[in-house]
């Protein structure tokens, strides 16, 4: 069931009603409604599917009772220990949990690569064997779980969370489904943490007029930028990206800058749709995107796009490699040979590969999508090696680095590097993206008018307005945002008169219901869902 | 406490203020967007006539428009008609067609003309009509309609539903046709928006000349009118009743062939039984002075010529055995009298060129 579809609003309605319905001592079994919901939502991909994360969310759920039982015996022992013991204590229970935390990891991880990689290190394997004239594997081609990739990561840092003692394990396996099935992430995110959504899974839920219409607008936004923007601008990106060798020249640069924008408007747009139904049921989930193209670097931009992604890879991939005793020697190494500063600038090239390649290959075992992490791998690795340099060179050179102009270009030039990102992404196989690449800046003879391409006059004004008001929100909210304002624009719609907010509203419904892209024949899915 | 109560009413207000902003807007928007065909401007043309001004309401399909015509009629004998026909309309609409006609135009009586009952059992028909075709057919009176009760009601018994064919989108109709938005021409939108009435109050007619001839049928009893056509036409006799309206059923002149003419005959078997208020001018092709060799287009459809023909025949026959009261006022007299005489200048074209595809079929 998409978000974007009819039977998702009648349910969405139908829950919150029954969710809301409950008598006030009834209210803390609110959380039942949502698991009840969740169930309904998922099994309408594939009751087969619903059987998958069920029986993953089991193993998790088991091992994650032995590490608890594991930190109350490690919190008994400790009681009363002096520092020498209660260190070694810690050791020797940590290296138990460590196991229970390894066979959860193999599970979770294992059936991800089952399903989504399979295919892709057969076919590589395959492509060995055949030079080396040895028979091939067959392969399969396994249809992946929905959200098989947010579900298994949410896994993952529940388990990691668990393992250092910074959460308890949740002691209902009801309650622990509920948090993985929870409808509203379980398809594209965010990837939650059990600390802060769990705990609000669980409480009671008062109706509240002011926190559900804010709920509302939220999601009136998304559909605005998923079914007016970014799926009014698929038709042009699919018939430029989908026939590459058919075109050449500037044409790949715009695809490259509206997949840039398509790609933002659908997966923020499908984020605000989340959030906004899970502010409906009083549950909130944490922003997924910041205003990316306002970065004016790239650690920045993704700081501000996909955070909950950022942070995973950050926490569980990024931290424990470069605290561990690989990454430590490697460090002191280059520090020897180059120096403190760029010595620990080159050191960190590793656990920074480490993480995009990962990035990479979480949203698919392809080689566009490994290319593309590995770009930005080294761009990233670049940015912090020349950091320093290049702050020296511009304070020589006596740049105004706080000039609006200044910033400009930065965020012109970041936002560059990601159209080049996107174009290596989007390629049938990386020659095309390279083709898409090469091509961009070369001269060509080929004039493209409107009527090459799927959309018409009409409707490219229809997205050139809305993506120019998408911008001006966006540039106020950034404004709010560095004048440390408490409020957002949300915040500041709840605060005007009610035929303001009647209006903006009903004009978003309309716009929404006259130029989104839906109904018969529309079909355009989440870029992300397919992850 | 009063004053949460208080507070809590101002919002149900509010939010059902909201709503029903939203639902007329959509509702009035949803017409608007319905696509560009002539197919579908029937019932615009239908609510632009003024308030209570139609003596007659014909209902049915090509084999009503192509065969009256409303000016001619009231330039003879003075009473007012309007069609509410397209092509291929499925009779099983006829009951929600009439409910909806009342709404603005109290009519004397109602035409309902019955070939589709002799037309979409048989087996040529299916050929030609696909399940797109159908639905396409069934959006020509769903999409113009104004939103209501009755054509939800509509909507919701008639159409064939499937998963690819969300009945949510054929009850808003904005959902289904939004894209006409952006797709219309400047010049189409021009004339949606500033058309008012049809000058040629719903006439249709074409100068096309296909010589006929009719060959004797011997029915072999393969071909039956099931149980449910009856249904149908009790139930729009029914509605009638309901609505305090007078109904004759009508079976306009057409090429008998081995498909429909079993079905005919069956159907004017039923109406004499049940004693329906109905004529069948298949019977009366010689009185109404047709031509086969000039006044047909195809087996089914009357040229310009026939057109006339019928029309005299078919307007003698309804005011002398119905009273129609005159519903204008001299404003809208005045409107009729326009309409008459664009009407006869259009007619003129047309039998300039009937008369010239009459030497060609020579």
């Amino acid at each position: 069931m998409s978000v974007v579809s009819y039977g998702f609003l009648v349910f969405f309605v139908l829950v919150c009603f029954v969710y809301y319905a409950l008598p006030k001592n009834l209210q803390k079994l609110q959380w039942i409604v949502i698991l009840a919901a969740s169930l309904i939502f998922y099994a309408s991909a594939g009751v087969f599917y619903l059987g998958i994360v069920t029986i993953t969310a089991g193993i998790v759920y088991i091992c994650s009772l032995f590490m608890q039982k594991n930190l109350d015996q490690q919190e008994q022992l400790l009681e009363g220990a002096d520092r020498r013991s209660a260190r070694k204590i810690k050791n020797e229970m940590k290296q138990k949990r460590k196991r229970m935390l390894t066979v959860a990891l193999c599970a979770v991880i294992g059936i991800l690569i089952v399903f989504k990689g399979s295919s892709f290190l057969i076919e590589n394997i395959n492509m060995l064997l055949w030079h080396m004239d040895h028979g091939i594997i067959p392969v399969w081609k396994l249809a992946a779980p929905l959200g098989i990739s947010f579900y298994s990561f949410m896994m993952i840092s529940y388990l990691m969370d668990l393992y250092h003692g910074k959460i308890h394990a949740q002691q209902n396996f009801l309650k622990y489904l509920t948090y993985v099935l929870y409808f509203p992430h379980i398809t594209q995110g965010p990837i939650g943490r059990y600390e802060s959504t769990g705990k609000e899974l669980f409480v009671e839920h008062a109706f509240c007029y002011s926190v559900i219409k804010k709920g509302l607008y939220l999601m009136v936004w998304g559909y605005f930028k998923k079914l007016v923007i970014a799926d009014r601008l698929s038709a042009f990106v699919t018939a430029v990206i989908g026939s590459a060798g058919n075109y050449e020249g500037y044409i790949f640069l715009i695809a490259g800058i509206l997949y840039s924008i398509q790609i933002y408007c659908d997966f923020s747009g499908c984020m605000d749709i989340i959030r906004g139904a899970s502010e409906c049921l009083g549950i909130t989930l944490k922003e997924n995107f910041k205003r990316p193209y306002f970065s004016k670097t790239l650690p920045e931009f993704w700081r501000r796009w996909h955070i909950s992604l950022g942070e995973f890879f950050r926490e569980n991939v990024f931290y424990p490699v470069s605290t561990s005793q690989v990454f430590l020697k490697w460090n002191t190494a280059a520090r020897k040979r180059f120096g403190n500063e760029l010595g620990r600038n080159i050191a960190s090239v590793m656990p920074i590969l480490c993480v995009w390649v990962l990035t990479g290959v979480w949203h698919g075992a392809n080689w566009n999508y490994i290319g593309w992490g590995i770009y930005h791998g080294i761009l990233i690795c670049l940015s912090t090696i020349f950091e320093q340099p290049l702050m020296a060179v511009n304070t020589r050179l006596k740049i105004p680095t706080e000039h609006i102009l200044f910033k400009i270009f930065q965020m012109l030039r970041t936002f560059f590097l990601c159209v080049v990102g996107r174009l290596i992404f989007l390629g049938n196989g990386l020659s095309d993206s390279f083709h898409m690449i090469s091509s961009m800046f070369k001269r060509t003879q080929t004039v493209y008018t409107v009527e090459s391409f799927p959309l018409t006059v009409n409707e490219w004004c229809v997205v050139l307005i809305c993506v120019i008001f998408l911008s001006g929100v966006s540039v106020v909210q950034e404004i709010m945002e560095k004048k440390q304002a408490e409020m957002t624009i949300r915040d500041w719609l709840d605060k005007q008169n009610v035929l303001l907010q009647m209006g903006v509203v009903l004009t978003g419904i309309l716009v929404i219901l006259c130029f989104g892209v839906y109904g018969q024949g529309a079909g355009a899915a989440f870029i992300y869902e397919q992850f | 406490m009063k004053q949460k109560i208080r507070q809590d009413l101002k919002r149900v207000i509010a939010i059902a203020a909201f709503f029903c902003m939203l639902l007329w807007i959509v509702g009035e928007l949803g017409v608007l967007v319905r696509p560009f065909d002539e197919d579908f401007d029937k019932w615009h043309y239908f609510y632009a006539e003024d308030k209570d001004t139609l003596n007659v309401a014909a209902i049915g399909s090509s084999s009503i428009y192509r065969y009256w015509i409303p000016t001619r009629a009231y330039e003879k004998y003075g009473f007012t008609s309007f069609m509410i026909a397209q092509s291929g309309q499925d009779i099983h609409t006829v009951p929600y067609i009439m409910e909806e006609a009342v709404k603005s135009q109290k009519v004397d009586l109602f035409i309902v003309e019955t070939r589709q009952l002799v037309t979409y059992r048989t087996s040529e028909y299916k050929e030609q009509t696909d399940k797109e075709k159908q639905q396409y057919l069934f959006s020509t009176i769903s999409a113009g309609m104004k939103p209501s009760f009755v054509r939800m009601r509509m909507i919701h018994d008639i159409l064939q539903k499937d998963a690819g064919n969300p009945e949510i989108e054929w009850q808003i109709p904005l959902l289904k046709y939004h894209d006409n938005l952006l797709n219309g021409t400047w010049t189409e939108w021009k004339k949606r928006l500033t058309s008012g009435r049809d000058i040629y109050k719903s006439a249709t007619q074409i100068s096309k000349v296909e010589k006929q001839s009719e060959t004797k049928i011997e029915p072999d009893g393969t071909l039956v009118l099931l149980e449910e056509d009856h249904q149908i036409i009790d139930e729009i006799v029914r509605t009638a009743e309901k609505l305090n309206t007078k109904i004759l059923f009508i079976a306009t002149p057409y090429i008998a062939t081995k498909y429909r003419y079993p079905l005919q005959l069956q159907l004017d078997a039923y109406m004499e039984k049940k004693g329906y208020s109905y004529l069948n001018l298949n019977a009366e092709k010689k009185e109404i002075g047709l031509d086969l060799s000039t006044d047909f287009y195809n087996l089914y459809h009357t040229n310009i010529a026939g057109a006339n023909k019928v029309t005299d025949y078919l307007a003698e026959y309804l005011s002398t055995h119905y009273r129609f009261e005159n519903k204008l006022n001299s404003t809208q007299k005045k409107d009729w009298d326009t309409s008459v005489a664009a009407w006869k200048e259009k007619e003129a074209e047309l039998l300039a060129q009937w008369e010239e595809n009459c030497k060609e079929q020579e």
